[in-house]
């Protein structure tokens, strides 16, 4: 076997100290700068994560306020469309009792006034009674009988 | 049939010398410096452009240095951290080295015990000085477990100290054997496809299972050369753990 001849082993170990040697020199130095490049980006991807990160805590936290807003916004109109309920119904009732109050008086207005046509009615009837009194004695009779004797006479009859 | 061993030949290109030493250029030298190549290309392409969202070859480059990063953080914690690009260098160079061996006519680097060993014994001297020097002394108490009764101790000693002493040789043979087992099967199958189809007639309508089998052969390979790196980078990171933790 040629590995066991070690009569070619003294060139063998020269040149691979030599080579190994500069093999080593060399990666010894470009090493650093391929894992730097690695580092970079790993610096990169990072920050740019927390950046992503912190963009979405952002929306997060705008999201939430204009669920707060539109949350105080409906509160806000709710309230106002109660009041003007309110108020709108506070109106319709005070239209309302003025409305029955001046129906009761004009109901009561005229319940007097036929209360007092009435009594001027009856009044006036005592005297028609007086005019158709004197009348029928005048045609029975003959006699003139005054309007006031007529008139005293429906009073006793009435009476 | 040609020989399975052939491919682990050490063929000397050029002779050098280094300060009375023998520096050959050979095959494995070739290999190694396309190791290096290829893993520069690799690490060149994958961040010559570095952009937020990766390409192909920045998501490949990053995917594989995430991997041992990850590795070294889970094995050993923060303290590992200085020795990442240790193990990627291991790693990278284990597996590229796989990876580069299964191309037909190419040299596996990794398939030479020499070269594993050469390996090990790195990783192995490393974790002793990283250990010595982080704990001193006190280093030694990885091989005392605790709560060990009295009576037990030399026995448990022995046991702990050679299976801390045989690291270097698993790791070294298991890189080795494997590469070697997988590239002399693969040889062998292959081999059988060639001696069939020549033998002509029946045989050569037979040479489809030989065939076939070194198609499925080369998949298993695959993921041998994978897996054997990241076992490599894993046990690596493993005794590091060991020498700068202290269990």
């Amino acid at each position: 076997m040629p590995q066991f001849d070690f009569s070619q082993a003294l060139p063998q170990i020269l040149w691979l100290t030599l080579v190994f040697g500069l093999l080593y020199l060399a990666v010894r130095g470009l090493y650093p700068r391929v894992e730097k490049v690695v580092e970079n980006r790993k610096a990169r991807i990072g920050a740019d994560l927390k950046e992503a990160e912190a963009a979405h805590q952002a929306a997060e936290a705008a999201t939430s306020g204009g669920a707060a807003a539109l949350a105080d916004a409906r509160a806000r109109a709710l309230a106002v469309t109660g009041k003007a309920r309110d108020a709108a119904a506070a109106t319709t009732q005070r239209k309302l009792a003025d409305a029955d109050a001046g129906l009761g008086a004009t109901a009561e207005a005229a319940a007097k006034s036929l209360g007092q046509q009435r009594e001027t009615a009856i009044a006036e009837l005592d005297s028609i009674a007086a005019d158709a009194a004197v009348e029928l004695v005048k045609r029975v009779s003959g006699l003139e009988v005054s309007n006031d004797e007529a008139a005293k006479a429906v009073k006793k009859v009435a009476a | 049939m040609a020989n399975p061993l052939e491919q682990f030949e050490i063929k000397r290109y050029a002779e050098l010398s280094v300060a009375g030493a023998d520096a050959a250029f050979t095959n494995a030298s070739l290999f190694m410096l396309l190791v290096l190549g290829i893993t520069l290309l690799f690490f060149w392409l994958g961040s010559r452009n570095p952009q937020l969202v990766p390409g192909r070859w920045q998501a490949a480059l990053e995917g594989v240095t995430g991997f041992i990063s990850g590795m070294v953080d889970e094995n050993i914690g923060p303290k590992g951290r200085a020795f990442v690009p240790f193990v990627f260098s291991l790693f990278i160079f284990v597996l590229v080295a796989n990876l580069v061996g299964l191309f037909p006519y190419s040299f596996t680097v990794t398939s030479h015990i020499i070269v594993t060993f050469a390996f090990a014994a790195l990783i192995f001297l490393v974790c002793v000085g990283v250990g010595l020097w982080k704990h001193g002394l006190h280093f030694f108490s990885l091989f005392v477990p605790e709560n060990t009764p009295i009576v037990l101790m030399p026995l448990i000693v022995l046991i702990e100290l050679i299976s801390f002493l045989s690291r270097p040789l698993t790791l070294s043979i298991r890189l080795f054997a494997n590469m070697t087992a997988g590239h002399i099967l693969l040889k062998v199958f292959a081999g059988f496809v060639i001696s069939l189809a020549a033998a002509g007639g029946a045989l050569a309508a037979i040479s489809v299972l030989p065939f076939a089998m070194t198609v499925a052969f080369y998949g298993l390979e695959l993921i041998v050369a994978v897996v054997q790196a990241y076992v490599f980078a894993l046990l690596t990171c493993i005794y590091l753990n060991d020498s700068i933790n202290l269990h």
